[in-house]
């Protein structure tokens, strides 16, 4: 974890945003957490400290980075998971993980909550979408091993879409008989 | 066990129950005399990741064309369903089954609404919605497609098999299914302004169909994931209010929900189960505790000693080409593992008309329970 007392050294910005709405990253002792009104929290659950740890300036981060794209941030990705909630209690939650480059097969993976932070608490029910990224995040001239999973904010249900779906539904229903 | 080889076919007489279940996922493929076959739920083939009943009927050179009479979902979650639709596709002269549960209008909406959606994972909508399109194709070509809803007291037979062989739905009950068809609508249904989430599968099994077979003087009773709820009109404890007394037993049991405690009702092994009957279970590794638990298995020995399992219960270990990766992921999880199907294969067959006993084979990593070693 990086001490909240130690100096602090600016990260080179992105050259450009990858997103039209990117969302701000701010270093905390605890690691990263997005302000309060950003649609993408990310939060750091275990880490390796390898070198001197330098305290960061806040962080312009798109949502939905590619490999490249994190490379390019001062974060090395070396593997990136989409995951969805299966299963949740009161002390971990267990998730089914896709591959996001489509090279290793699903897997399935039990994290303890404890490792999130208490806002993000309410986000994790059966269903949820996150995104857990692993790889080395470059500080100066080192780098540190670093794990950080995010839930992703989608945009809610639209009514629009709801109501749209009942007359295909219906069509559906009386073509196949299924009643 | 009777050595018999995978790729021998029953003969005209005989019934076969094959059970197939690599860890996440389970199938069960029936033979009901007479080359007619059924499949019951759909898991994928280890390394083809098609289904594995058309990987062993393909074996069997079984015609997928007209032999498979019927394909049935017992409930819609998709350890149960994985591949259904291709195996649908694949036999085209089979009828489509499934549980009165699924029969509501919100759900056919609710397959809409996922149609397309970014998030994947945790239910088997998509299947079932391959499932639809394959009826919707069939019916452009003016076939039957109405789906088979199964509910307790339905019993399929004729004109979808043929005599001798019956298949009598035990479940799910008429509370089930309105139980269900609330479920639907107030936990699945996607509402306006709400978060928005994968289609979450529900906890309880209510809707799943158990089926007994019945063909000649083979029987066997097929257990889905029905659990037992403590409730009027719920689970084994409907099954067994709703079971005529004095009625034949089973020769043996597909155990419900992968051989875990909430599957359990001792008044189903003792009234529905003939003594000395075989049972077969099939591991569900996709949960922190996977399921049967070394308890689970001595439960289970308990009430049969010729008790079978399609694969050993457990996480497969975590491998990553990355060192950094694998030392991070391993850090930063309480477990991690590859969904790494185990082939396992559980197959009984016996002769409908003779009243000898079942000859029982496994392949792969299926195995008596009694050689089954777990940790606590």
């Amino acid at each position: 974890m990086i001490a909240a007392d130690t100096p602090t050294a600016p990260i080179t910005e992105p050259r450009s945003s990858f997103s039209d709405r990117p969302v701000t990253v701010q270093s905390t002792p605890d690691f990263q957490f997005l302000s309060a009104a950003s649609e993408v929290t990310l939060i750091e659950l275990k880490t390796t400290q390898t070198t001197t740890p330098i305290r960061r300036q806040p962080l312009r981060v798109p949502r939905l980075l590619t490999f490249q794209e994190w490379s390019r941030l001062g974060f090395i990705l070396l593997q990136k998971w989409d995951g969805v909630v299966l299963e949740v209690d009161d002390e971990s939650f267990t998730a089914k993980l896709i591959d996001s480059d489509e090279r290793l097969p699903d897997h399935d993976a039990t994290f303890l909550r404890a490792e999130l932070p208490k806002e993000e608490q309410g986000l994790i029910e059966p269903g949820a979408p996150f995104v857990w990224t692993l790889g080395y995040r470059k500080i100066g001239s080192t780098r540190e091993r670093a794990s950080v999973l995010y839930f992703r904010r989608l945009p809610p249900w639209d009514e629009r879409e709801i109501v749209a779906a009942e007359p295909r539904a219906e069509e559906l229903r009386e073509c196949i008989e299924w009643k | 066990m009777s050595g018999s080889e995978l790729a021998e076919r029953p003969h005209a007489d005989e019934v076969e129950v094959s059970v197939f279940g690599p860890g996440y996922g389970e199938c069960v493929v029936l033979h009901l005399t007479n080359n007619q076959w059924v499949v019951i739920d759909s898991c994928l083939d280890t390394g083809s990741a098609r289904p594995t009943a058309l990987k062993y009927l393909t074996s069997l050179a079984v015609d997928l064309a007209t032999d498979v009479r019927l394909i049935l979902a017992t409930h819609y979650h998709d350890d149960h369903i994985a591949g259904i639709g291709e195996l649908l596709e694949q036999c085209t002269a089979a009828r489509f089954a499934c549980s009165m549960a699924l029969n509501s209008a919100d759900w056919t909406k609710l397959t809409e609404i996922y149609r397309g959606y970014l998030v994947t994972g945790g239910s088997g909508v998509d299947e079932i919605r391959r499932v639809m399109r394959e009826l919707k194709r069939r019916a452009e070509k003016r076939e039957v497609v109405a789906p088979i809803f199964c509910i307790a007291g339905r019993t399929l037979g004729e004109p979808f098999l043929t005599a001798p062989a019956v298949l009598a739905c035990l479940s799910p009950s008429d509370a089930a299914v309105v139980a269900m068809h609330t479920r639907i609508r107030e936990k699945l249904l996607p509402r306006a302004r709400r978060r928005r989430l994968a289609v979450p599968s529900l906890e309880s099994n209510d809707g799943s169909v158990v089926l007994a077979i019945r063909v000649g003087s083979a029987s066997a009773l097929l257990g889905a994931d029905l659990e037992e709820r403590n409730r009027p009109g719920l689970g084994w404890q409907a099954v067994l209010d709703s079971h005529v007394a004095g009625a034949e037993r089973c020769d043996g049991l597909k155990v419900p929900h992968h051989g875990s405690s909430t599957g359990y009702h001792a008044d189903v092994w003792n009234r529905l189960i003939g003594s000395n009957g075989w049972a077969v279970v099939t591991p569900y590794n996709r949960q922190k505790q996977p399921i049967p638990t070394k308890t689970d298995c001595e439960r289970i020995r308990r009430m049969t000693e010729r008790s079978f399992i399609t694969s050993p219960p457990g996480w497969s270990r975590f491998r990553h080409p990355s060192p950094a990766v694998q030392k991070t992921a391993e850090e930063a999880t309480v477990k991690i593992g590859p969904e790494q199907p185990r082939y396992g294969h559980v197959r009984l067959r016996k002769s409908a008309t003779t009243a000898g006993d079942w000859r029982i084979d496994c392949f792969g990593h299926a195995t008596p329970l009694a050689r089954l070693r777990i940790a606590a």
